[in-house]
């Protein structure tokens, strides 16, 4: 009897013993299987890539890159404004050095000769607006021949007027102004010839990229008054232009233009075609070296004024602002 | 007296031709003497950025030889043209090369360079450069563009298909597009260039705070002192002299770090005034006035 409770006794000890260590188990068990998934919630939610709202995959945020890891490697860059100072003043000087093929401009018994034509001029352009510009100037230039010393002159160029931009136009620019132009000798200031024009010019550039502009233009120069008047001719001519920039000094330049001129007295009208190649080297902001090359070709109902010339040269120029 | 003055003449023509064969074989001596020491030189430019070693590493920076597993970097690790430097996320290295050009890279960086050239590559991510003067500069491609530094310590960000952006803390460095002719910029020091890497052209430089850049950023102060901080030092200065005499104006404007997104600041707390202001109007007086 003894025995038989003792085994009945084991077997509840043993039942229960069964019974908890389930329990246990089944506890340990579902306290596994919660710090299972939570490791697993917790390892899904690292592992998951959240993008940034509206940030595409190109790393744009609302048309503007998005911020990236390397923020606190670049640091933080406050924009500062360079407040441009505008210097109307320009003085500027130059020795350019051709050859000519044709000094007196003939259709026959041409002759060549090596012109030196330095140049000084001062132009002041005070800003009115944002794109009205005043263009008030002096410009002196000496031609010296080398050979045919009696065809020696001076330029005297005294302008005034104005530049006007339009930058809903293609940055279309509008210029006008009077000139006074007074041909002398180079060793005197008697003039023998002097001439009043009226110049409008209306010019639109075409940028390529950053280094290269294509332009177009047409150019009216009416005279008013000339002295003596036989001379005296309008000048209306439509070009085209072509700049390179091939480095930050080195720039090349191409330009073709077609220009009528007629005389207003003695019927006679000229048609000139005038191709030109250029090309600059900055020395320094103020410093320009530079190689030059014409071709034109004059036709005139008075064939005696037909004419070819071809010109090429070099020449070193100087430029300050202030 | 003609054959006298032949023979003199002849004799004078040997002296001449003595002369002319002894002055071009000084000549040809200096010359062949000035090639060979600028091959020499060109020849120790080049070899210059044969090799980097590895001279800073935090936390996890990693070797991708093109021939092998990735590995760990550590501290003088050599790495050599088909090496690839990868940084993870808020890790930086720093790589000096044997002319002293450092290249400090920041997290999530993929950096490698072209053996016996000066071509640098940055696959994406964040870096500093810094190029010895007189050591014959360097050129760091990027996908669409290319900057080329002389003497120069620069900052560049790049994440392909989103945008580059270059700021020269000192020196001058030229930026260009691949692939267009004469489409290029000189950056100045303390001027910055974001550029779309898809777009066409180049956009102006703008100017930057270069005294709170060079506070704030990481691959400056998380490292030693630059060599270049005397020069970069110079340029604040300049930039402070710019902005006290008006040059310069604060636009408080500000990208903070990476990207290109622009914060408007308010240093007179002007904002904060009004709505102090406004939260007095709005609050009911403490006395109502009859």
């Amino acid at each position: 009897m003894a025995f038989m409770r003792s085994v009945v006794f084991s077997r509840r000890v043993s039942l229960r013993f069964v019974l908890l260590l389930t329990l246990t188990l089944a506890v340990r068990s579902a306290c596994g299987q919660s710090t299972a998934a939570d490791r697993a919630r917790l390892l899904q939610s690292q592992s998951t890539f959240t993008p940034p709202t509206r940030v595409s995959a190109s790393g744009v945020d609302q048309d503007y890159a998005a911020s990236s890891p390397n923020d606190e490697d670049l640091g933080e860059q406050a924009i500062l404004k360079r407040v441009e100072t505008y210097q109307p003043f320009i003085l500027e000087t130059g020795v350019p050095i051709y050859y000519t093929s044709n000094v007196a401009l003939v259709d026959r018994g041409r002759v060549s000769d090596v012109i030196i034509a330095p140049v000084v001029g001062l132009t002041y352009a005070p800003q009115f607006s944002k794109t009205l510009y005043g263009e008030f100037g002096v410009r002196q230039q000496f031609f010296y021949y080398q050979d045919f010393t009696s065809f020696n002159f001076a330029s005297l160029d005294v302008f005034a007027g104005g530049a006007y931009y339009i930058p809903e136009l293609n940055n279309l620019a509008l210029r006008a102004n009077l000139d006074y132009n007074r041909l002398t000798g180079t060793d005197n200031f008697d003039d023998f010839f002097s001439n009043v024009a009226l110049n409008v010019n209306a010019e639109i550039p075409f940028r390529i990229g950053r280094a290269q502009q294509v332009s177009v233009g047409a150019n009216a120069s009416v005279s008013l008054y000339a002295d003596p008047d036989p001379p005296r001719r309008h000048d209306l001519s439509l070009y085209t232009g072509y700049t390179v920039n091939v480095s930050r000094n080195f720039s090349l330049s191409a330009s073709g233009s077609l220009i009528v001129r007629p005389y207003t007295e003695g019927g006679r009208t000229d048609v000139s075609e005038v191709l030109a190649l250029g090309a600059n080297y900055r020395i320094r902001d103020w410093f320009t070296m530079s190689a030059f090359t014409s071709f034109v070709a004059n036709q005139s109902n008075r064939s005696a004024f037909d004419y070819e010339v071809f010109n090429i040269g070099g020449g070193v120029s100087f430029t300050w602002r202030f | 007296m003609k054959i006298t003055t032949a023979t003199s003449s002849g004799c004078l023509l040997q002296k001449r031709s003595r002369i002319q064969f002894s002055l071009g074989k000084r000549l040809r001596q200096s010359s062949s003497f000035l090639l060979l020491a600028g091959l020499c030189l060109s020849a120790a430019n080049g070899a210059q950025l044969k090799q980097a070693r590895v001279s800073q590493v935090i936390k996890d920076v990693k070797l991708l030889p093109a021939q092998a597993a990735p590995r760990p970097a550590v501290v003088s690790d050599e790495v050599r043209e088909g090496t690839a430097v990868r940084t993870g996320i808020e890790s930086r290295a720093e790589l000096t090369f044997t002319d002293q050009t450092l290249a400090r890279l920041g997290a999530n960086t993929i950096f490698s360079f072209t053996e016996g050239t000066r071509n640098l590559d940055l696959g994406g991510g964040a870096m500093l450069l810094r190029v010895p003067k007189n050591s014959g500069g360097a050129k760091i491609h990027t996908a669409a563009v290319t900057a080329a530094i002389t003497g120069t310590t620069v900052l560049l960000e790049y994440h392909p298909n989103a945008f580059i952006k270059f700021i020269v803390l000192e020196g001058v460095a030229r930026m260009f597009r691949k692939n267009r002719v004469g489409e290029s910029v000189l950056v100045h020091a303390g001027q910055m260039l974001i550029v779309n890497p898809n777009g066409e052209g180049l956009p102006e430089p703008v100017d930057v705070d270069l005294e709170r850049l060079i506070k704030t950023s990481l691959l400056i102060n998380g490292f030693p002192p630059l060599l270049s901080l005397d020069l970069i030092d110079r340029q604040i200065a300049t930039q402070r002299k710019a902005l006290s005499e008006g040059d310069l104006v604060d636009t408080n404007l500000v990208i903070f770090g990476g990207g290109t997104g622009v914060s408007l600041l308010d240093p007179t707390n002007a904002n904060l005034i009004d709505q102090a202001n406004a939260n007095e109007e709005r609050q009911p007086s403490e006395f109502p006035s009859h």
